[in-house]
Formats: C-alpha cells, sequence, structure tokens
C-alpha cells in the first residue's frame, strides 16, 4: 500500500514539474526578467510596446495577447498561438512563425519582412498596410483576411490558400503565387507585376484595374474573374483557363 | 469630470465592441482629464507615451521615463510648478484602423482635447503632487485643424460647467488685424465648488506683420494668424503667479 502511495506520489510530482517550471519562467517573462517564455500561457497578456527581439516564445499561448507596437524581431514564434492578438505597429522582422496560429490576429501597419512563416494560419488576419516583403509565406491559409494596401514585394506564396481575401491596393510584385489559391479575393487596383501564378487558381476574383506586368499565369485558373481595365503587357497565359473572364486584355505577341 | 472620462471611455468599449473580439473590453485610454490634481505621481493614470519636460505649453523637452521624474525638469518661474508633457497612447486607434472603425479611430488619432490636436502637460509640485495641467493646441496640424484651433476653448468651456466663467475681451493692439472681420481675443476663468481654477486664453486674429496677402505682391498667404486656446486647471490654492 505505502509502495503504491509513493508511485503516485513520484506519478503526480514528475507531472507537476513541467507545470511548475512554466509558472516560473511565466512569472519572469511576465515581470520583464526573461525574454523567453516556450510552451507558455500568455493568453491576454498585456506587452504592449515591450522589446522581445530574439524572444523564444516557441508554441507559446498568445492567444488575443496585447502586443501593440511591441518589438518581436528574430523572435522564435513557431507553432504558437497567437489567435486574435493584437500586432498592430509590432515588429517581427527575420521573425519565426512557421506553423503559427495567426487566426483573426491584428496586424495593422506591422513589419513581418524576411519573416518566416510557413504553413502559419492568417484565417481573417487584419494585416492593412502591413509589410511582408520577401517573408516566406509558402502554405499559409490567409483566407477571409484583409490586407488592404498591405506591401509583400518578393514575398513566397506558393501553395498558399487566399480565398476571399481582400487585398485593394496591395503590393505583390515578384510574388510567388504558384499553386496557391486566390479565388473569390478581391484585388483592386493591387500590384503584380512580375509575378509568378502558375497552377494558381484565380477563380471569381475581382483584378479590376490591377497590374499584371509580366507577370506569369501559365496553367492558371482565371475563369469567372475580372479584368477591366487591367495592365496586361508582357502577361504569359499559356495554358491558362479562362471560361467566363471578363475585361482580359491579351497582349499579342 | 471623472464621470465624464468614464463615459468617454465605455463609449469606445461600446463602439468597438460591436465588431472586435472580447479583448476590446480591455482597452481604454486615459486623458489629460483623467489626471487627478492634489495626487502623487505614482498614483495619476497611465500609462501615456513620450513623456518629457514641458515647455509652457510648447514643444517637449528633455525626455524622461514618467511622472515620478518631474523633479528632473527645471520648476517653471511663472507657476513654481514642474511641467512634464505627454502624449496619448495610439493602441485604441489602430485597433479601431484594423477593425475598419474610421469614425473611432478619427476620434481616438492622436493627442486631442475633443477633437482638437493639442500638446497636454502635467504640472507637479516640489514634492510630486499633481498641482495642474495645461492643454495647449497643438500647431503643427493641417491648416484646417490650425485654422479652427481657437474654437477648442468653447468646447474647454462645456468641460468646466459647475463653475461661472468669467471673461474679458480685449480690443486689438497695434498692428493686429481680424481674420477677415471677425477676431477673438478673450482671456476667461472659473473657479470649481472644490476650489479648483481654470483658466482660459483663446485668440484668433493676424498678429503684427501678418495678413491674408501680400501687400506688395498681391499673393495669398496661408496660415499667416494665430488661431489657439490654451486652458490651465489647477488645484486649489495653486495657479497664481509665484
Amino acid at each position: 500500500m505505502r509502495r503504491a502511495l509513493i508511485v503516485i506520489a513520484m506519478l503526480f510530482l514528475a507531472a507537476s514539474a513541467p507545470l511548475a517550471e512554466d509558472g516560473t519562467a511565466r512569472a519572469a517573462f511576465l515581470a520583464g526578467t526573461s525574454n523567453d517564455c516556450p510552451g507558455c500561457d500568455l493568453s491576454r497578456a498585456n506587452l504592449t510596446y515591450r522589446d522581445l527581439s530574439g524572444a523564444n516564445l516557441e508554441g507559446a499561448n498568445l492567444t488575443k495577447a496585447r502586443l501593440h507596437r511591441a518589438v518581436l524581431a528574430k523572435a522564435n514564434l513557431r507553432h504558437a498561438v497567437l489567435a486574435g492578438a493584437n500586432l498592430n505597429l509590432t515588429d517581427l522582422r527575420f521573425a519565426d512563425l512557421s506553423n503559427a496560429d495567426l487566426s483573426g490576429a491584428l496586424l495593422y501597419g506591422a513589419n513581418l519582412s524576411a519573416a518566416v512563416l510557413p504553413h502559419a494560419r492568417l484565417i481573417d488576419a487584419r494585416t492593412q498596410h502591413a509589410t511582408l516583403a520577401r517573408a516566406d509565406m509558402s502554405g499559409v491559409d490567409w483566407s477571409g483576411g484583409d490586407a488592404t494596401e498591405a506591401r509583400l514585394p518578393g514575398a513566397i506564396l506558393t501553395g498558399a490558400t487566399l480565398t476571399n481575401i481582400h487585398a485593394p491596393q496591395a503590393d505583390f510584385r515578384r510574388v510567388e503565387f504558384s499553386g496557391a489559391d486566390l479565388t473569390g479575393g478581391t484585388f483592386f487596383e493591387t500590384v503584380f507585376s512580375g509575378a509568378d501564378f502558375s497552377g494558381a487558381r484565380l477563380r471569381d476574383a475581382d483584378f479590376r484595374q490591377a497590374r499584371f506586368e509580366n507577370a506569369d499565369l501559365t496553367n492558371a485558373d482565371l475563369s469567372n474573374s475580372q479584368f477591366q481595365q487591367a495592365w496586361t503587357q508582357g502577361i504569359v497565359l499559356d495554358g491558362s483557363i479562362r471560361d467566363n473572364v471578363v475585361g482580359l486584355r491579351i497582349p499579342t505577341k | 469630470m471623472r464621470a465624464a472620462a468614464i463615459l468617454r471611455g465605455g463609449g469606445v468599449a461600446t463602439l468597438i465592441a460591436v465588431a472586435a473580439p472580447a479583448s476590446a473590453q480591455e482597452l481604454d485610454r486615459p486623458d489629460v482629464q483623467d489626471l487627478v490634481l492634489g495626487a502623487g505621481a505614482d498614483a495619476q493614470p497611465g500609462p501615456f507615451r513620450e513623456y518629457a519636460c514641458g515647455t509652457d505649453g510648447g514643444p517637449a523637452s528633455i525626455a524622461v521615463a514618467g511622472f515620478d521624474e518631474f523633479a528632473r525638469c527645471p520648476k517653471e518661474s511663472g507657476t513654481g510648478l514642474h511641467e512634464i508633457a505627454f502624449r496619448y497612447d495610439d493602441e485604441i486607434e489602430y485597433y479601431a484602423l484594423a477593425m475598419n472603425l474610421k469614425p473611432v479611430a478619427d476620434r481616438y488619432g492622436g493627442t486631442r482635447f475633443g477633437s482638437f490636436p493639442v500638446i497636454v502637460s502635467a504640472l507637479f509640485d516640489d514634492s510630486g503632487i499633481l498641482r495642474g495641467y495645461r492643454v495647449v493646441t497643438d500647431d503643427r496640424g493641417t491648416v484646417r485643424e490650425r485654422r479652427i484651433a481657437y474654437a477648442m476653448g468653447v468646447f474647454a468651456k462645456a468641460q468646466f460647467k459647475s463653475g461661472q466663467w468669467t471673461c474679458s475681451s480685449e480690443p486689438l493692439g497695434e498692428g493686429e488685424t481680424p481674420l477677415g472681420n471677425q477676431f477673438v481675443k478673450e482671456d476667461c476663468s472659473t473657479t470649481m465648488p472644490g476650489g479648483q481654477t481654470a483658466k482660459l486664453r483663446v485668440r484668433l486674429l493676424h498678429r503684427p506683420g501678418q495678413a491674408a496677402v501680400d501687400p506688395f505682391t498681391g499673393e495669398k498667404r496661408v496660415g499667416q494668424y494665430e488661431s489657439t486656446a490654451r486652458l490651465e486647471v489647477f488645484d486649489a490654492g495653486w495657479g497664481s503667479e509665484r
């Protein structure tokens, strides 16, 4: 009987040790004495203006955390949950957000230049005026997001899902969209010059007055999309599907 | 005054909560009217941003960490108080922008008194007790904001209705001219039931040498006038020359 109790006590201690460790790390992090808190529960934490450059927050739960104007440059946020978090005006340059959950996050004016976000979830994220230049966003799910006037020159969005995204006047110059799904998106006056859409789905989308100079749409599906007054000089449309496309001017070779 | 501030905060929460996640209710932004006269630097609301020594309502001077560093700012010759300027936090403004709530963003954009861009500062005595605050229209706004800046005087009077305002209008001085057919040169004061006093100085006029049209070339001149309002609120027993 005594042996059984000892075993149970040892099991309890073994199970609670990580919790205590997490609690200690969390307390130090919230007190500002440490910038590292991997796996911590920081949901709804107020971290506004905090300098978290290079912080290790891998796997942390930052659901609805307040990070307005925080500095997270080069931070490790792999697998972090940032759903509904306020990241407006944050500095996330070179941050690693691989597989992070940013669903419903606010990223207005945030700087994610050269950030790494493969397979991150950005569903319904609000990224108006954000900068994502040269960011690696391959495989992200950005469906339903608002990217009005966002700047992403040179970003990688291969295999990404951008269905029903709202991105008027955004800058997608030289972006790699190969295999991406942009179905139902709004891209009024958006710039896609030099972008690679090979094999991408661009169905039911609004590309009026968008700029496609020298874009590659080889094998892309453009069915039911609108291209009135779009700029299409140098566009490549080999093998593309163009059923019910409206207003697309095909340049003569 | 405090009740009005709470109502203002409640208004924001209500407006944003319509379209925002639950975290919106955690957002609130103190403003200059939330400062507590007679209380210490550490008892003041916040956080505000960009604390700095003030320059009698002008642009900020030496940066300080917060109100508790009041002693680093020189004592004013007029009031004998230490002035710390600051600006409001912009978290609500950008929250509203992200949620496409432009009217809310406009209302809470920048540091404003009502809708007027202002420079705000807190005035501490030698022991760190808040004895007053100052609100001066900020000339760095747009041309339109600058043109109507003097109207902050009307808004200021409406904020302190518990006392009777006493105003005196001065005639134009030598070289001063009206803007079109309008000029304001008014000094007002009021004493509230608790003994706190408020002083208001409003100006709308061309100063000597300023004119809407260049008298030599006939070209239109933009912004050559003074349109300002300056509000100072003092704790009981403070505010007179020291």
